[in-house]
């Protein structure tokens, strides 16, 4: 199961904004088992945070047990959040 | 606005609170301002990842402001964000709230001054919103800019202050000699590029 993370916006940045996609994906968007990998896409994101990043992550690991893919990036903000993660 | 009048605002509120043009009384105010301001810096042709990577660390310094002080402010809520953009881009960000001294103190009961707590707060994972997992938004500021060329953070709060990046900015003079040792124990930071 892919995450695109456009659709939550291009400039992700609060703890409660993602907090809130979190909740949205485990509403709305299941895997189909609990093997299928959740990959985290974040093309088409502009700006990311670690603090909205961290709290996506939480509220999508304490939902699925599935392993989370974090796909590859080369937007900087993206690179040095999931560094200090 | 040049540099030097967006410099004395922002000093004169910190130290004494009241009215400014530019201030966030919630963070929805905050995002929409920093939205614009992306905008601004794409238009005046700062490189795109730079520009991206700029805002995020603006967005960690603003949010911060409303993380670690809503019920703890100590008269005006939310905090200031102004900037200009002339040959280089400054943007400055203060609050007058509880600073980062008071919010470590709450997990850190030996911690015994600005200084101390300035440096654990940039150098180590640690919140003051324990029993939160949180403390990863400093330490992001600190390694973006040492990714960067020609970026200085001034950083204020309390009798404690760190420059990150680049050196010898003369912003941050200006900043640290118009304070001129007055302080307030929110935070007051200067983000500075030299285009």
């Amino acid at each position: 199961m892919k995450i695109e993370l456009k659709k939550y916006g291009e400039i992700l940045i609060s703890r409660q904004a993602g907090r809130e996609a979190a909740l949205v994906v485990r509403a709305y968007q299941k895997p189909l088992n609990g093997i299928e990998p959740i990959e985290i896409d974040f093309a088409g994101v502009k700006v990311m945070t670690p603090s909205w990043l961290d709290e996506f992550l939480q509220g999508i690991k304490g939902e699925f047990k599935n392993k989370v893919v974090l796909l590859p990036s080369t937007n900087s903000s993206v690179i040095e959040s999931i560094k200090v993660l | 606005m040049t540099a030097d009048k967006l410099i004395a605002k922002a000093c004169e509120w910190w130290l004494k609170g009241g009215r400014h043009s530019a201030l966030c009384s919630q963070r929805d105010v905050f995002q929409a301002r920093l939205d614009y301001f992306l905008k601004e810096l794409l238009t005046k042709k700062i490189p795109e990842d730079l520009a991206y990577l700029f805002v995020a660390m603006i967005g960690e310094l603003g949010n911060n402001s409303f993380d670690h002080n809503l019920g703890q402010w100590q008269d005006v809520p939310g905090c200031v964000f102004d900037h200009c953009i002339e040959d280089s881009v400054s943007v400055l960000i203060a609050d007058r709230g509880q600073g980062i001294f008071s919010s470590l103190k709450h997990v850190l009961p030996k911690l015994t001054s600005d200084a101390e707590a300035l440096k654990i707060a940039f150098y180590q994972k640690i919140s003051g919103r324990s029993p939160e997992r949180r403390g990863n938004g400093l330490k992001f500021v600190n390694n973006a800019l040492s990714s960067l060329k020609k970026c200085t953070l001034l950083f204020l709060s309390g009798e404690g202050f760190l420059e990150l990046g680049d050196k010898n900015n003369l912003l941050c003079d200006k900043m640290r000699t118009k304070l001129g040792g007055r302080h307030n124990q929110g935070v007051l930071c200067l983000l500075n590029y030299e285009n």
